[in-house]
């Protein structure tokens, strides 16, 4: 990113930036805890390379606006991810943990550029912790500039013009040999004639050069790199000697080579494709090797970290590394996704609800007319069309509000990751559904509610690996999130193969706390105990969860979004949490009632069937109230009239009786009339009155006046303490 | 309906007196008293339309309109402090007020002028200021043309819990 203020405002860049970063630490944090390092032979290769490109893109961006401190702490991790990269010494646990920790700090540090935090966090910890990591000893004894791997060459000294002296020769193939190895000598040490061999060291084709050119002049040298025994250096080319140090091609990753910018020049107007497969092979997901960057590629060799000693070859490098990152990329830019400010959306959705009332108001005014023939089709037609176009524009407008669940189960991980290590715990996270889609203001809201599932299921579903073993379970335990779209619902499932609900636990707290229970009461009954406000069977209040507040504000929450939770569990297996919530909260499908001169509205979801009902069909039941028989079933009876008493009642007679849905459990809400069936726009009433027990929002009928929605769930639990009972 | 704002500055200031050391109100009668409330507190000021009722709400809380989309509740203010005659009529007049980040109506007697008080205008409050408005509420007086004028803090008023407009949890 090259901000600059000849493009204009320098702030949308800053803004850009801390967007783009927001999503390389998340992609960095993605990455880092899914690599294993007690794995044997894995190859974290293209990982670390991804998150070490993540950084240094960080790293560029921050310093150019002047976040110095978030580019400090991005290039000492830099350094830490290139020496792993590089795979001078294995990967370890503390280097992942080193290297979220500070992740953790930058994003805290880019808060506090934002204002969004008032105090630059402290850094010391993770600095401490980065630099203990880049200082633990690497394999091979020499530094980093000697290159600690072992490679072989193809030595060839000639055509010589005088033959070498042979004492020198000896004792530099004997130094040679005390380095490494060398073999398949063919000396022929005399004028017109060749020294030729191979050698194996640890060193650089630079190194070796070094020690050749004390015999002869550098345009007599060639060196040309092979496999060596053992290890995978790509072959490269042989090189032609040239009138300077011959370029060395990139085969070595782990060099710091220096480059002479006029060498960099020829070997770029010579399209070698050499450089192209070992640089490519370095730059793993692999950008297909063309000339130019291959030889960028080459150069890019030579680029950060390594202090690139020639500016001009440094400053092509930077650019070619750019290059070379952008077709790999870091899946941002081509995943057809935008960026949409909400309040945008938020304006389309009230103008597409405008929509829906006018044509709602149109259909009105379009029946009421008795039409002459032409205009009356004309209106038909009209009318047909702004039907069809609304419902469309409505439905693509509502699918911008839809975003997949993976942003709210993309925390999870990290949480797990962490909840894990501090309780001793091995938990394996898998996750079903991810692209399940959900209104985007459930999202946030459905956050907390899920975060408080998962740590339960972590701090006190899941044993220690001891306890498993013990039952017979594997040491690792598994969490599953599952996430499915059914009917007009996001129904998501939270289990867990923990230890399960404990029945017993659960009704001697009940009993503790003078909780009736009836006699055989189901274990789904049992299990609603732990919906009960401040009820923890937890044997100790952890720092985490068992303080007992959990599951009844998670109920509620889920509850206040028109959801549903549900439980399930079997002792020894592990418990499952459902959870159920509406795809969409903005515009609904609606039954309008009537109540004298009220009318009410009804989301057609929860409505299973109306039925007409005269007054002598609705039975007192001593203890169960009103009560009304539908087939095979009596149902708890509400009468809208006496929980709503309107300002005109009616006169009496025939009433209709709708049966609604909520919770598992069905009620008949007695109404004075059907009015009709439309999608209505939910408004909200809380937003400046306040929350009224029974309603859930209102919305703007065709006419211009409010009709009041109604709280189904609240009015089944109304009647909850009446039971339905089969006839 | 409309009202005509007016500007008005006492007698005596003049040119000294600085801008900002006048802040403009919105003047109302309800019963027998004028009352003044912060100008910067009142979205706009519209006839009386038939609300949709809540039922079992307090009989001074009428319902909720629609007010271009979003759902206003209607408070009148005269049904709550008990005064006579609360007719609905086209002379009625809704004063729609944003306070603490709510919209809502009241239902006063009539409105009057947009007046601009000096700082030094303002009297404190005595012990019983008003026959309607505990004193809390009441943030001075002023004296405009032999009218006593009694300074409302609407925004507190408006929150408090007797106006059943904030739920006690989250106020």
């Amino acid at each position: 990113m090259q901000p600059s203020t000849a493009f204009g405002d320098p702030n949308a860049y800053r803004e850009i930036f801390f967007e783009e970063t927001h999503e390389h630490l998340a992609q960095i944090e993605s990455i880092l805890l899914r690599l294993q390092p007690d794995q044997p032979g894995a190859d974290w290769g293209a990982d670390l390379n991804a998150i070490f490109r993540a950084v240094h893109s960080i790293k560029g961006s921050a310093a150019m606006l002047g976040c110095q401190d978030m580019a400090a702490l991005a290039h000492l991790q830099e350094n830490l991810l290139d020496l792993l990269r590089k795979q001078e010494r294995p990967l370890e646990t503390a280097d992942i943990e080193a290297l979220l920790r500070a992740g953790d700090a930058v994003q805290a540090q880019a808060l506090c550029h934002r204002g969004l935090a008032d105090k630059s966090p402290e850094t010391s910890v993770v600095e401490a912790m980065l630099r203990d990591q880049l200082a633990r000893p690497r394999a091979g004894a020499q530094g980093a500039t000697a290159g600690p791997v072992r490679r072989a060459f193809r030595v060839q000294l000639g055509p010589l013009e005088a033959a070498i002296p042979e004492s020198e020769l000896e004792m530099m193939l004997a130094g040679l040999a005390e380095m490494g190895t060398v073999g398949d000598t063919q000396l022929d040490n005399v004028a017109g004639g060749s020294v030729v061999f191979d050698v194996e060291i640890e060193g650089t084709a630079m190194d070796l050069q070094s020690v050749l050119l004390l015999l002869v002049a550098p345009e007599l040298v060639t060196i040309e790199p092979r496999q060596p025994a053992g290890t995978g250096d790509a072959a490269a080319s042989p090189v032609a000697a040239g009138a300077s140090p011959p370029p060395l091609p990139g085969a070595d990753l782990g060099d710091e080579l220096f480059v002479d910018p006029d060498v960099f020049r020829r070997k770029r107007e010579a399209a070698p494709v050499a450089a192209a497969p070992a640089a490519t092979e370095a730059m793993a997901p692999a950008a297909a090797p063309s000339p130019a960057p291959a030889s960028a590629a080459f150069a890019a060799l030579t680029t950060p970290p390594a202090p690139a000693p020639v500016a001009a070859a440094s400053a092509a490098a930077q650019q070619a590394l750019a290059e070379l990152t952008e077709p790999v990329g870091l899946g941002a830019a081509d995943t057809g996704y935008i960026r949409v400010a909400t309040e945008k959306i938020d304006l389309l959705v009230n103008l597409v609800g405008e929509l829906v009332i006018t044509e709602a108001m149109l259909s009105r005014s379009g029946n009421l007319q008795e039409q002459d023939a032409g205009g009356g089709r004309f209106a038909e037609n009209g009318l047909a069309d702004l039907s069809r176009h609304t419902r469309n524009l409505q439905e693509a407008v509502l699918a911008i509000r839809m975003l997949p669940i993976s942003n709210v189960f993309s925390r999870f991980p990290r949480l797990v990751h962490e909840l894990g290590s501090r309780l001793g715990k091995r938990v394996e996270l898998r996750f079903g559904g991810e692209s399940t889609e959900l209104d985007r203001g459930l999202i946030e809201k459905i956050s907390d509610p899920l975060t408080h599932l998962v740590r339960n299921a972590v701090d006190h579903g899941l044993e220690t690996p001891e306890h498993r073993m013990e039952a017979g379970k594997p040491p690792v335990g598994t969490l599953r999130l599952h996430a499915t779209q059914r009917g007009g619902n996001v129904v998501i499932e939270v289990s867990d193969d923990g230890r399960g609900l404990d029945r017993n636990r659960i009704l001697a707290q009940a009993a503790r706390r003078g909780i009736p229970v009836p006699e055989d009461a189901t274990d789904a009954q049992v299990w609603q105990l732990v919906f009960m406000p401040g009820f923890s069977t937890a044997e100790q209040v952890t720092e985490l969860s068992g303080r007992g507040v959990g599951m009844d504000v998670v109920r509620r929450n889920i509850q206040a979004l028109g959801g549903t939770v549900d439980l399930s569990s079997a002792a020894g297996w592990g418990t499952t949490v459902t959870v159920s919530v509406p795809l969409t909260l903005a515009i609904i499908e609606a039954m309008t009632v009537s109540v004298g001169d009220a009318i009410y509205v009804l989301p057609l979801s929860a409505v299973v069937e109306s039925l007409q009902v005269q007054p002598g069909e609705i039975h007192g039941l001593p203890g169960h109230g009103d009560t009304l028989r539908v087939r095979e079933d009596y149902l708890p009876v509400l009468h809208l009239a006496r929980l709503f008493p309107p300002q005109q009642p009616s006169g009496g007679g025939d009433t209709i009786a709708v049966i609604i849905e909520a919770e598992g459990r069905r009620v008949a809400l007695v109404v004075d009339e059907l009015v009709g069936q439309q999608q209505i726009v939910v408004k909200s009433l809380e937003a400046n009155f306040r929350r009224v027990p029974g309603l859930s929002g209102a919305t703007v009928m065709g006419d211009g006046s409010v009709a009041l929605i109604l709280d189904v769930s609240h009015l089944v639990r109304l009647c909850s303490g009446r039971q339905a009972s089969h006839a | 309906m409309q009202t005509q704002a007016a500007s008005f500055r006492n007698p005596g200031e003049g040119a000294l007196a600085a801008p900002d050391q006048n802040r403009e109100f919105l003047t109302f009668r309800l019963g027998a008293e004028s009352y003044a409330i912060d100008i910067l507190k009142v979205q706009e000021i519209r006839g009386w339309e038939p609300p949709t009722a809540i039922a079992n709400s307090p009989p001074f809380i009428k319902g909720v309109i629609n007010l271009r989309g979003v759902i206003v509740p209607i408070l009148d203010l005269r049904v709550k402090f008990r005064l006579d005659k609360a007719e609905y009529d086209d002379f009625t007049v809704v004063i729609i007020l944003n306070v603490a980040s709510r919209v809502v109506g009241v239902v006063v007697d009539s409105v009057s002028d947009v007046l601009a008080l000096p700082a030094e205008a303002i009297r404190p409050t005595p012990e019983f200021a008003s026959a309607t408005f505990d004193t809390r509420y009441i943030t001075g007086l002023a004296t405009v043309e032999e009218d006593l004028l009694i300074l409302l803090d609407i925004e507190k008023l408006m929150t408090s819990a007797d106006m059943a407009l904030v739920d006690a949890a989250t106020h």
